[in-house]
């Protein structure tokens, strides 16, 4: 069933942003398990790596500390798929199998060969082709001579295989590098102080700053943990441009501390870079305040997204998607090194300036059902339309999950005003409006 | 050397006669000299654009920022309720590149942003949708954009008309019937401080690009047929 259809249910907007965020969490958890845990490669990961190298000394064997990760996600209330293999492309794909967990022997590839295509972490389309083709299991594609395959089905597909097996090397990108640069300070005793821990910490960041400034580098990621008897406050701030001005820094720091109630004393002060990057010094120009407006705009960016939270600061790009839902992705800005580039323009479709996240149900009333709209209510008022353009079909792919298939209708009310309509299973919605 | 006192005089007489604005206000052109000449967009100023929603407020509002920010210059977009959909503003032929979209939580942080993204120089443009702006608060932001020499461009819908304002361009936009391409009529209720009360009608065309329309009167009526009386010649 469409999810605007649903009646009683409670729908919560899905925010990409916020499930990576939630998955990091989880992977900076899963350090009780393994000093190296990474996420996935790709938009929108899913899957944590574990390396468990030499880690059975700790935990006994491998089963017992596959069993012990399950028996941690299930007290926190999460299923999790686990296995423990001799790569990260067949661990990958022996967790996408039924068994879990599933610890596959040393060397023994051969257990996973029965597995599909799909568990190979390849794209879809070329999981479809392979379907085309016949080819449903691992153990069939290993066979295939390699050349055919690279020039029918693209070097990724003979790099996946080579992961599987492990002829080819795969890196964990961890979640939670080892910081570059640390500067600490222990307290004699407990303090309560705010001006004192303030003092602290401006003086720790001072440090990082001075480090940062020999090294030619700036800060993109800072943390200050502060330590207190019963908890660990972490200050997170993410940078726009890479930065190594302390009182920048600080001030950053200083908006999340402002609204941080301390509840017990704190007992350490700690000030990290987690990430740095190379300083931009940029060529000033005769006659022209461009690198000033460049660097007040990144601190713009710094002081909102210290203090509304990254994820509340975005740049969109656009996504080639039919659906509307689909049409754009929105990508932090702050504390990114890896800023994607923008889609190139394109052709657009007229689309509404304000459109709803969840569809309101409408009564229309329409010659024929489904077609074009001749009058509709609308938060109690009746608008009997004018004009009307379309029905614009859009439908997804089966592959989605949720099969959705909608007429648009482009609506101009008597008075004049715009609405973006839609139809679908015979009952109508209001998706957005052209202000 | 301290300026002599011809020179301060002669700086405030400039002064005054920019209304006493402080910094040097860039005149912005919307794309449609009627409408320009009857409100002559100014850099450093806020811009009210009131109407129902689906009047077509927001539309020309987006067309003025694009305006202002030109090739290269961001633009800030502050919405609480997370409606924006932005290809429609890449349609319009905005650079996404160049646009920050900023979702606060709450009122409070709501003009916190607002007051920070209108103070920034680097700022061309910032677009909101206050629904309640308190008066402090809205000269704050004016006193911000004055500073900073960006533009603040506040969609608010038609039952803020009778609250105060500190904008220096109050218009009110309702959507004209008509077919062919969209058509608005703003209404210009306050502008550079004086009166407003004059009216023009814009329309839109597909690439977001707005004209003045011009009323097409009808055919005059062909002259009255006169009966020809042919002289009868023989």
């Amino acid at each position: 069933m469409p999810v605007a259809e649903a009646g009683d249910a409670h729908l919560e907007r899905h925010d990409p942003a916020v499930d990576l965020a939630t998955l990091k969490r989880i992977a900076q958890w899963c350090e009780q398990f393994s000093p190296l845990v990474g996420l996935e490669e790709g938009e929108r990961p899913e899957s944590l790596f574990l390396d468990v190298t030499g880690l059975t000394a700790i935990f006994g064997s491998e089963e017992a500390l596959a069993e012990r990760v399950v028996r941690a996600f299930a007290r926190r209330g999460l299923s999790a798929q686990v296995a423990i293999a001799d790569t990260l492309g067949a661990a990958w794909a022996a967790t996408h199998g039924d068994e879990t967990p599933r610890i596959v022997a040393p060397g023994d590839f051969e257990a996973l060969l029965h597995l599909p295509t799909t568990a190979l972490r390849l794209p879809p389309k070329t999981t479809q082709t392979l379907a085309e083709l016949g080819i449903q299991s691992i153990g069939q594609l290993l066979s295939l001579p390699r050349d055919g395959l690279a020039a029918r089905l693209g070097h990724k597909l003979i790099d996946r295989l080579d992961q599987f097996t492990g002829q080819k090397a795969e890196a964990i990108d961890v979640v939670r590098v080892l910081p570059e640069i640390v500067c600490e300070r222990q307290f004699d005793y407990p303090i309560e102080n705010r001006e004192v821990i303030d003092v602290a910490m401006a003086q720790l960041v001072e440090q990082a700053a001075a480090e940062l400034m020999r090294r030619q580098q700036g800060a993109v990621q800072l943390e200050c943990l502060l330590t207190c008897q019963e908890e660990a406050i972490p200050l997170a701030v993410g940078l726009y441009e890479a930065c190594c001005d302390a009182r920048h820094l600080l001030g950053l720091l200083r908006t999340q501390f402002e609204r941080r109630l301390l509840t017990s004393p704190v007992l350490a002060v700690r000030v990290a870079v987690l990430q740095s990057a190379k300083l931009v010094y940029r060529q000033r120009e005769l006659f022209s305040a461009n690198h000033k407006h460049d660097r007040e705009f990144a601190l713009l960016i710094d002081r909102v997204s210290s203090r509304l939270g990254r994820e509340a600061v975005l740049r969109a790009t656009l996504a080639a998607d039919a659906q509307p839902e689909y049409a754009y992705r929105y990508e932090i800005l702050a504390g990114n090194a890896k800023r994607q580039l923008a889609t190139e323009p394109r052709p657009l479709p007229k689309r509404p300036l304000f459109v709803e996240s969840r569809p309101i149900p409408l009564e229309v009333l329409a010659i024929v059902p489904g077609g074009p709209p001749m009058q509709f209510r609308l938060n109690g008022q009746p608008h009997r339309t004018r004009r009307t353009w379309g029905p614009e079909r859009i439908q997804t792919g089966w592959w989605r999950g949720r099969y959705i298939r909608r007429d648009y209708y482009r609506v101009e009310s008597e008075s004049g005003h715009c609405f973006w309509l839609f139809c679908s299973k015979g009952k109508w919605f209001l998706h957005g409006v052209f202000d | 050397m301290p300026p002599g006192r011809s020179e301060i005089i002669d700086s405030l007489q400039r002064q005054l006669q920019k209304g006493l604005r402080t910094t040097a206000a860039e005149p912005i052109a919307s794309g449609c000299r009627g409408l320009d000449s009857l409100v002559g967009f100014r850099a450093g100023t806020l811009v009210e654009w009131l109407g129902e929603e689906g009047g077509g407020a927001t539309t020309l509002a987006t067309v003025l920022a694009r305006q202002a920010c030109g090739d290269a210059r961001p633009l800030v977009v502050v919405d609480q309720q997370r409606r924006i959909y932005p290809p429609a503003l890449a349609a319009m032929g905005i650079d996404l590149r160049r646009v920050v979209f900023v979702f606060p939580a709450s009122p409070r942080e709501y003009e916190w942003t607002l007051s920070q993204a209108m103070s920034c120089p680097a700022v061309a443009a910032v677009l909101c949708w206050p629904r309640k702006l308190g008066d402090r608060a809205f000269r704050r932001l004016q006193l911000s954009a004055e500073q900073s020499g960006s533009l603040g461009l506040l969609v608010r819908p038609a039952s803020a008309l009778h609250e105060p304002s500190w904008a220096e361009a109050r218009l009110f936009v309702e959507p004209v019937p008509c077919y062919g391409r969209r058509r608005f009529k703003i209404s210009v209720l306050r502008c550079g401080g004086g009166a407003g009360g004059r009216t023009v009608e814009v329309e839109i065309s597909e690439e977001g690009l707005l004209h003045e329309t011009h009323p097409l009167h009808p055919v005059s009526p062909l002259a009255a047929a006169t009966t020809v009386q042919r002289a009868a010649r023989a």
